[in-house]
């Protein structure tokens, strides 16, 4: 009786905890705006309730992959040109988020969108003849995120079910999450759900809600994100871009050493020097022009045009000195330029097109992230697209 | 010395105290789950390397 009695009073101390700890993190996860824009971390894209809480006015989505990570102590990164900007660039992706795995997250958080812009920076490799790879997308997949998808009544059932059976598609590898997608199709979608699987996707939804919720609590803290400061204000000003530009060639021509790529030199030495011999004309059968990126692409497009968001894709270049040196025919790469500009005119999404920029030095960090100009390009047009304020 | 080696006897003796005990071992272990539950990566997808370029 002793121990009945302990363990129901540890019970209600430990209920009193729970409860304590979230209104805690409730009201202690609004970070400080810049940090948690450039904070890369898959607890951030996986809380798509705290990107909501964290976006103001100045807030711009800006969907990526790995570029993101790399080049962080160049002048042109995002990170360091925005430093002291009003604009607040809040930066989702790393490598292998792709097109699928955005549009979820844009259905997650839109309605969190204040200016309804968005940016997803296309890298070239997304586009491969397979498209987004099977294990990729499972680990990058977050269940928080779909059910709000699922959850979003601005998204047309076509729309749901071609991300559904996508993913279905790629979640072979993963019995359990398959499962419960499964599950979360009845409860949201068909609505032919047993009460049992109602009360069960009902209760693992609060469970992923309060999980997100701490573990970002935690990653933040662990990362010592600062917390929201309403004093702190960046300047309404527009960067001096030629300023920028001169900065850039020099940091580019002191990095890349004059090594034949104009990349990183460390680069260069460590990764393409060993392997430069086994590269060359590897890609010569390669199809960029056909993949099934192009539809989730599409999809992607889709849900912004549902959801009222006003898109723009940024189209990043082949490294023109790379490619040649792998092969990748320069009609492949045309082809693929061709396909996403006519997707951009067909979805009427505003498109930076960096198509004539294979040749650019220092455009590229190494063989496909961008470097010195690169970022540069990227910054500006994203700025430019951030401050227009027609309506669409 | 005295004082704590006199405390130790009563708390020994105490009712109350080996009720307490076990109320902060279950409490403690209800956080550590609890703490499991919240900060672990649940994730079952398989393991994948990132080694695209």
């Amino acid at each position: 009786m002793k121990k009945v009695t302990a363990f129901l009073a540890a019970l209600v101390l430990c209920l009193g905890t729970i409860c304590g700890l979230h209104v805690f993190v409730n009201n202690h996860t609004r970070f400080d705006t810049h940090e948690f824009g450039s904070w890369i971390s898959q607890y951030k894209f996986f809380a798509a309730d705290r990107i909501k809480a964290n976006m103001d006015e100045n807030s711009i989505l800006v969907l990526g992959s790995s570029e993101f990570r790399h080049g962080k102590k160049m002048s042109s990164h995002p990170v360091n040109l925005f430093k002291n900007n009003a604009l607040n660039m809040i930066m989702v992706g790393a490598g292998y988020y792709q097109s699928l795995f955005h549009a979820v997250e844009l259905a997650a958080v839109e309605e969190g969108m204040q200016n309804r812009k968005v940016v997803l920076i296309l890298s070239p490799q997304w586009f491969k003849s397979e498209g987004v790879l099977a294990p990729a997308y499972a680990s990058r997949f977050s269940e928080a995120n779909y059910i709000a998808m699922l959850r979003n009544k601005r998204i047309s059932k076509d729309t749901k079910d071609y991300i559904l059976k996508r993913s279905k598609t790629l979640l072979v590898g993963d019995k359990a999450t398959l499962q419960r997608v499964k599950k979360y199709e009845k409860v949201f979608l068909k609505g032919n759900a047993t009460f049992s699987e109602k009360q069960y996707v009902r209760f693992y939804r609060k469970f992923l809600e309060e999980k997100s919720k701490i573990s970002i609590f935690a990653a933040a803290k662990a990362k010592a994100i600062h917390k929201y400061n309403p004093k702190k204000k960046g300047k309404e000003m527009e960067p001096e871009w030629t300023v920028y530009e001169e900065l850039a060639e020099k940091e580019g021509e002191k990095a890349a050493k004059g090594n034949p790529f104009y990349v990183s030199d460390k680069v260069y030495k460590k990764q393409l020097l060993p392997v430069l011999e086994k590269k060359k004309g590897s890609q010569a059968g390669q199809c960029y022009s056909k993949s099934p990126e192009y539809r989730d692409l599409e999809c992607f497009l889709q849900l912004c045009k549902e959801t009222g968001v006003q898109p723009m894709l940024v189209m990043m270049p082949f490294n023109g000195y790379w490619y040649d040196h792998t092969g990748l025919p320069k009609e492949e790469r045309q082809r693929y330029y061709e396909n996403i500009r006519g997707m951009s005119a067909a979805y009427g999404a505003e498109l930076a097109d960096f198509g004539d920029e294979e040749y650019t030095k220092y455009f590229f960090l190494d063989q496909v992230h961008l470097g010195w100009k690169g970022w540069l390009r990227v910054n500006e047009s994203i700025y430019r697209f951030a401050s227009k304020n027609e309506k669409k | 010395m005295k004082a704590f080696i006199d405390l130790r006897q009563k708390m020994k003796k105490s009712k109350l105290w080996a009720w307490g005990k076990y109320v902060l071992l279950f409490y403690g272990l209800m956080m550590v789950i609890y703490g499991y539950f919240m900060l672990a990566n649940l994730s079952t997808a398989p393991g994948f390397v990132y080694a695209q370029f």
